[in-house]
C-alpha cells in the first residue's frame, strides 16, 4: 500500500454504556477503494463521521496525510469529501446554486469556483439538470448531486456512506462507475450492506463487528466456493469417500437406504473442482441426483467471519 | 475561515428565506399588521408619536420571529444538511453567526418597511424624531434578542414546530418574568426577575430611552444565546 492518506489509529467511540468502536485501526492509501461492511448498528456511519471530522472519537486519532483531524479545527477537514447516508440537499435550490454555494464555503473563488462546478457537473453527467430544482430530481440524480458536492474541492479522501442505497439497477451501474472514476488518485472508503457493490468496486474489504475491523480476503476470491449435494447408489462408499476426501476434506455423508446402499453426500468445494467431483461420482457408482449451490457473497462473508472467530 | 466563506454562508441563508414562502409571508403579515395598528392609532387616538406603534410591533415581533428562526438549525438537522455543513471547513461559531446575521437582515427589512409610518407622521405633523430613532434602535435590540433565543431553541430541536413552540414559550417566560418578583417579596430574586424581564426593559425602549443597563441587558441576551448555540452544536457533534 502507498503512503496512507487516511489513518484511523486506535479509535474508540462510546454512546452511553455501549462501545461502538474499540481499538479501531484503518489505513487507506491513494487509489484504494475500501469497502466497509457490517451489520446495522455496527458503527459504519460512526466510523465515517469520525473520519470526516463530524463526530468526536473518545480516544484515538484520525490523520489525513499525517496531520490530525479534529472536529474543532475546521481547516483540517479541507481535504475530505463526505457524502452522508441521507444525501444532504437543499430542495428549493437549483443544482448549480447548490454547488456554487458549497464551492464558496469550501473557499473556492471566482473562476476557480466556476471551473470546479463545471468539472463536477461534467464528470457526473449533471450538465443537463444544472438549472433544475433539486427537489424535482430523481433519486439517481440526487445521489449524483450529493457525490458532486463531495468532489467539488478535489479532496484527497472521499467518504461515502451507503452511496448506492435505494438506487435501481441502472442507477447502480452508473453510481459504481462514478465511484470508480472518483477513486482515481484518492483514498475512498464506502460503507454498504450490498455485497455485490463491494465485489464490483473495492480493492480491500473490511468488516466491522463488535467495534473492531476484520479484514476480509480480496473480493476476487469471493465468488469461489459452494456446496454440492448429491445422492448416489454406491457399493463401495468408503473408497468413494476417501477419493472425495482427497479433493475436499469437508464432506458429510448419510446412508438413507440400508438395503439399496443409497447415500446423500454434502460437501463444500471450490468451483474449479466441481467438474472433477461430478466425474468421480458418476464413475464410482450410480449418480441419482446432483445439485450444486454457489455460496452467496453474504454467506461467504459470514462463513469467513465464523472461521476467523474460531 | 475567511470572510469570503462567511459571506457565502450569509448569502445562502438569505437566499433560502426567499426561495421559500416563509420570509414573504412573515414580512407581509408584519407590514400589514403594523400598518393597520399604526393607522388605527392615528385615526382614533390622533397620537403623533410612535409609542403605541412600537408597542404593537414588539408584540408582533414576538409572534413572527419564531416563524423565521425555527428553521435555522432544526430544518438543517431534519434535512441532514447540518451534517454536511459541519463537515465543511467552517467553524460552528461562523455557522451560528452567519445564520443569525441573515435572520437579522430579514428583521431589519421588516422594521425598515414599517418606517413608512414615520414618513406619514412627518407629512401630517411635526413629530419628535429623537424618541422615534431611539425607539427603532430599541425595537431592533428587542428583535435581536428574540432572534437569539429563536436560534438557540432551533439549535436544540430536530423539529421546526418544536423549535418555534419552545421559542414562544421562552419569549413569554422572559416577557412576564417580572411577575415572578411578586412571589418573592423583599428578596434579591425580585431584582433578578425584574432584570431578566423583557417587559421591564422594553417600556423604556418604546419611549426611545436607551440606558446603559438596558443596552448591556440586550447585548448580553444576544451573546449568551449565540454562545450557547455554538456550544450546543459542538456537544451534538458527539
Amino acid at each position: 500500500m502507498s503512503e496512507p492518506l487516511l489513518e484511523l489509529r486506535n479509535v474508540w467511540k462510546r454512546f452511553g454504556r455501549y462501545e461502538v468502536l474499540k481499538h479501531l485501526n484503518l489505513s487507506v492509501g491513494k487509489g484504494e477503494i475500501v469497502g466497509l461492511l457490517g451489520p446495522n448498528g455496527s458503527g459504519k456511519t460512526t466510523t465515517l463521521r469520525i473520519a470526516a471530522g463530524y463526530s468526536w472519537s473518545d480516544k484515538g486519532q484520525v490523520l489525513i496525510s499525517g496531520e490530525g483531524v479534529f472536529p474543532n479545527a475546521p481547516f483540517s477537514r479541507r481535504d475530505v469529501g463526505y457524502l452522508p447516508e441521507k444525501v444532504p440537499l437543499y430542495d428549493p435550490f437549483r443544482v448549480s446554486e447548490y454547488l456554487n454555494f458549497l464551492a464558496s464555503v469550501r473557499g473556492l473563488r471566482g473562476q476557480i469556483a466556476k471551473d470546479a462546478v463545471q468539472r463536477v457537473l461534467q464528470e457526473l453527467d449533471l450538465s443537463a439538470v444544472e438549472g433544475r430544482l433539486i427537489g424535482h430530481l430523481s433519486k439517481g440524480f440526487r445521489q449524483r448531486v450529493g457525490l458532486a458536492q463531495a468532489l467539488l474541492s478535489q479532496p484527497k479522501i472521499l467518504l461515502l456512506d451507503e452511496p448506492t442505497n435505494g438506487l435501481d439497477p441502472g442507477q447502480l451501474v452508473e453510481a459504481r462507475d462514478m465511484i470508480r472514476r472518483a477513486s482515481k488518485d484518492r483514498a475512498v472508503i464506502f460503507s454498504t450492506h450490498i455485497m455485490q457493490e463491494v465485489s464490483a468496486l473495492c480493492t480491500r474489504v473490511v468488516y466491522l463487528l463488535d467495534g473492531n475491523l476484520r479484514l476480509i480476503p480480496l473480493v476476487s476470491d469471493w465468488s469461489i466456493g459452494g456446496t454440492i449435494k448429491a445422492r448416489v447408489r454406491c457399493e463401495t462408499i468408503d473408497i468413494l469417500l476417501t477419493k472425495i476426501g482427497q479433493l475436499s476434506p469437508d464432506i458429510r455423508s448419510e446412508r438413507i437406504d440400508q438395503g439399496e446402499n443409497i447415500f446423500d453426500l454434502e460437501l463444500d468445494c471450490s468451483s474449479d473442482l466441481r467438474g472433477e467431483l461430478s466425474a468421480l461420482l458418476v464413475t464410482s457408482g450410480e449418480l441419482l441426483s446432483f445439485q450444486s449451490e454457489t455460496l452467496s457473497l453474504e454467506k461467504r462473508v459470514l462463513k469467513l467471519l465464523d472461521e476467523k472467530g474460531k | 475561515m475567511g470572510l469570503y466563506q462567511f459571506t457565502a454562508l450569509i448569502k445562502h441563508e438569505l437566499k433560502y428565506y426567499f426561495v421559500t414562502p416563509i420570509a414573504y409571508v412573515v414580512i407581509a403579515v408584519f407590514w400589514s399588521a403594523s400598518g393597520f395598528f399604526f393607522s388605527f392609532n392615528q385615526l382614533f387616538v390622533s397620537a403623533i408619536n410612535m409609542v403605541s406603534a412600537f408597542h404593537n410591533m414588539s408584540l408582533l415581533l414576538m409572534l413572527m420571529i419564531p416563524f423565521l428562526s425555527m428553521r435555522t438549525f432544526a430544518e438543517e438537522r431534519q434535512n441532514n444538511t447540518l451534517e454536511l455543513l459541519m463537515t465543511l471547513p467552517i467553524s460552528e461559531a461562523a455557522l451560528v453567526w452567519a445564520k443569525y446575521l441573515a435572520l437579522m437582515t430579514i428583521v431589519l427589512l421588516m422594521l425598515l418597511g414599517s418606517a413608512v409610518a414615520v414618513a406619514i407622521l412627518s407629512y401630517f405633523g411635526d413629530p419628535d424624531y429623537g424618541p422615534i430613532v431611539g425607539g427603532y434602535i430599541g425595537i431592533f435590540l428587542l428583535a435581536a434578542s428574540f432572534s437569539g433565543i429563536g436560534v438557540l431553541m432551533s439549535s436544540i430541536s430536530t423539529n421546526q414546530i418544536v423549535a418555534a413552540a419552545l421559542t414562544w414559550f421562552c419569549l413569554l417566560l422572559m416577557w412576564f418574568a417580572d411577575y415572578g418578583a411578586s412571589l418573592f417579596p423583599s428578596s434579591w430574586l425580585v431584582y433578578f426577575f425584574q432584570y431578566i424581564s423583557f417587559s421591564v426593559h422594553y417600556l423604556d425602549l418604546i419611549r426611545g430611552v436607551l440606558t446603559r443597563g438596558t443596552l448591556i441587558y440586550f447585548i448580553s441576551v444576544i451573546f449568551l444565546t449565540l454562545v450557547v448555540s455554538v456550544q450546543i452544536l459542538r456537544v451534538k457533534r458527539s
